[in-house]
């Protein structure tokens, strides 16, 4: 008795409830979203096929076009900003024994309250009597506040700052993981060559991280690339389009405006636009990556 | 199991890096330890301005340097009477517990034949849950949603913790597998010799020894299901008791142009046991998620 099952029906049965939990919850909905997206559907009547008007008229949407800016934009600022700053803290907690305790749970706490929970605490820090304008006003630079997420220039970045706040504690965790398995053979053989800081980084310590790296922006994309919560709860897209999201958008067509098929069109393009960055990115850092 | 043993040691190894490096550049590290605490002060200020705001009276809630009085706790007292905090709370952690439940269920036997069997269309399964998990909620939003109009489920948890435990075990399934394959086969070989059927092989043998891939799996995802806001947003909008996200969301709505005291109290009481739970169990949560992310 290898590792075979004599009947097929006991594996099937210890499979089932998963399986058929999956293909009906997650896969039916998800395979029957590309005939709605071609469909005028407004959830109740029976759906019109109209082939690919939907998606040709949201392309044509000026506030789709820039929901998608602006969700590149998160994804963007997640990739460069998060990591960066991941990468910069785990690095100096790295030579850091019991502070890397303690900080380490510090960086990730935000990651554990919700959306909501940030939405609420971080609309009082922007609002105009706030606690960031009050800072200013305390330093003297009082004429550069404002009214942080009802501003077009200044409501992206205000998000962005929240994302970054609740997001870089998983990069930290992982890539001090990352960091303690690189041997240290190699720094030593890199400190008898003489080697500076910035040379052991970029040819040992960098490239060694690189799966790390992949998993961090692996998952910080597929999660920035659908960020709903966030503008929903503090802004609602605004002030007009500013800080609309994809997800946003689909979710106002759906349930303010009833626009099912349009809506799920949106759902799909969405879809398609996640599945190819996350692709372009493995293929870049996968490819970076090396074998010791 | 080797991964946990290998970044034990790398732990070691990177100790005595740090030792050897750290007489070649003294300032540069005091540099990076003062900047790293400044760092950890910034990202704590946004948690002790939330404390403190559940204190404070209309006229200051917006004065982040006004230090109120800790023993008045008249926001509290008007959020309860307002809401139904307990009511909630209940429904949250019955969800997570449910869900959570099914999630380890299911997902441990999945697990086990996805690392045991040879056949085909499991390996199809195998890949077919990983492909799954780059599905945004929102493409299959819509079907779902008529779906659960369909069976009258929506606006019911029930329906809520259906769509948790689907999407919750194709991923977990895929860990548990990873698991598993860690696990001998004698053991199961020597209990079919005793005359130990299959499912009493299973939840006899391997279950148990599944402890460690189960804390790691309720550890790391438990906030998932308690943060959620867009699940009981769409699916649960409408029901008799509302999760505490979605309380909080609908309390800010009602209050906030008003009195955000309050809403600051029930903002805090929800969100203050995942901040306990993490604190107590974050040993594990970092365990799986250095192993998930190497095997990754």
């Amino acid at each position: 008795m290898k590792s075979g099952f004599r009947h097929a029906w006991v594996e099937l049965s210890f499979a089932a409830p998963a399986l058929i939990l999956f293909l009906i919850i997650v896969v039916w909905p998800f395979v029957s979203s590309f005939y709605y997206s071609l469909t005028q559907w407004d959830g109740f009547s029976k759906p019109v096929f109209i082939g690919f008007d939907n998606f040709v008229n949201l392309f044509k949407e000026p506030g789709f076009l820039i929901a998608l800016r602006n969700t590149l934009l998160f994804a963007l600022a997640g990739l460069l900003l998060s990591n960066t700053l991941s990468l910069a803290l785990a690095l100096a907690l790295n030579k850091a024994g019991r502070a890397q305790t303690v900080l380490r749970t510090i960086f990730y706490l935000p990651g554990v309250v919700s959306f909501v929970t940030m939405s609420i605490v971080w609309t009082m820090i922007y609002h105009n009597d706030g606690a960031l304008n009050q800072l200013l006003r305390s330093i003297g630079l009082g004429s550069a506040g404002r009214e942080w997420l009802g501003t077009y220039d200044s409501v992206m970045p205000a998000l962005i700052v929240i994302m970054v706040w609740g997001g870089v504690g998983f990069g930290v965790i992982v890539f001090l993981a990352g960091l303690g398995s690189i041997p240290s053979e190699l720094y030593e053989a890199a400190n008898l060559d003489g080697a500076g800081p910035w040379s052991v980084f970029r040819r040992i310590t960098f490239p060694l991280l690189m799966p790390s790296i992949t998993v961090v922006t692996f998952l910080g994309l597929t999660t920035t690339l659908r960020m709903f919560d966030l503008p929903f709860i503090m802004t609602n897209g605004g002030p007009g389009d500013a800080s609309n999201t994809i997800s946003l958008i689909i979710y106002k067509h759906a349930f303010s405006y009833s626009n099912y098929g349009y809506a799920t069109a949106g759902g799909i393009i969405l879809f398609l636009f996640v599945c190819v960055v996350s692709m372009l990115q493995l293929r870049l850092t996968r490819s970076k990556e090396v074998q010791i | 199991m080797r991964a946990l043993h290998t970044s034990a040691r790398a732990e070691r190894q990177a100790d005595r890096i740090s030792a050897g490096r750290t007489a070649s550049l003294p300032t540069l590290r005091v540099a990076s330890q003062a900047a790293t605490w400044l760092a950890g002060a910034i990202f704590l200020a946004p948690f002790l301005l939330f404390f403190l705001n559940t204190f404070k009276d209309k006229s200051h809630i917006f004065d982040a340097f006004y230090m109120p009085d800790l023993t008045d706790l008249s926001n509290y007292r008007t959020m309860l009477r307002n809401t139904d905090f307990f009511a909630s709370l209940s429904l949250t952690v019955v969800i997570c517990a449910v869900t959570l439940f099914f999630i380890v269920l299911f997902s441990s036997m999945a697990g086990y034949i996805i690392s045991r069997s040879e056949r085909r269309w499991i390996k199809w399964m195998y890949a077919l849950f990983a492909a799954g998990q780059i599905i945004p909620a929102q493409s299959s939003m819509l079907p779902l949603y008529k779906l659960g109009v369909a069976t009258h489920l929506i606006n019911t948890p029930v329906f809520l913790i259906i769509i948790y435990v689907a999407g919750g075990t194709a991923f977990a399934s895929l860990f548990f597998a990873a698991f598993t394959r860690t696990i001998p086969q004698a053991l199961e070989e020597s209990a079919f010799i005793d005359g130990c059927g299959r499912y009493q092989t299973f939840f006899r043998i391997i279950l148990p020894l599944l402890r460690p891939a189960t804390a790691t799996i309720v550890t790391t995802t438990v906030y998932w299901y308690w943060n959620d806001f867009q699940g009981p947003l769409i699916y649960l909008n409408a029901g008799k008791v509302a999760p505490l996200m979605m309380s909080v969301y609908k309390f800010m709505g009602a209050n906030a142009t008003v009195d955000w005291g309050p809403v600051y109290a029930l903002c805090f009481l929800s969100a203050i046991p995942m901040i306990l739970f993490f604190l107590l169990t974050q040993k594990y949560l970092l365990k799986g998620l250095v192993v998930g992310s190497v095997k990754g």
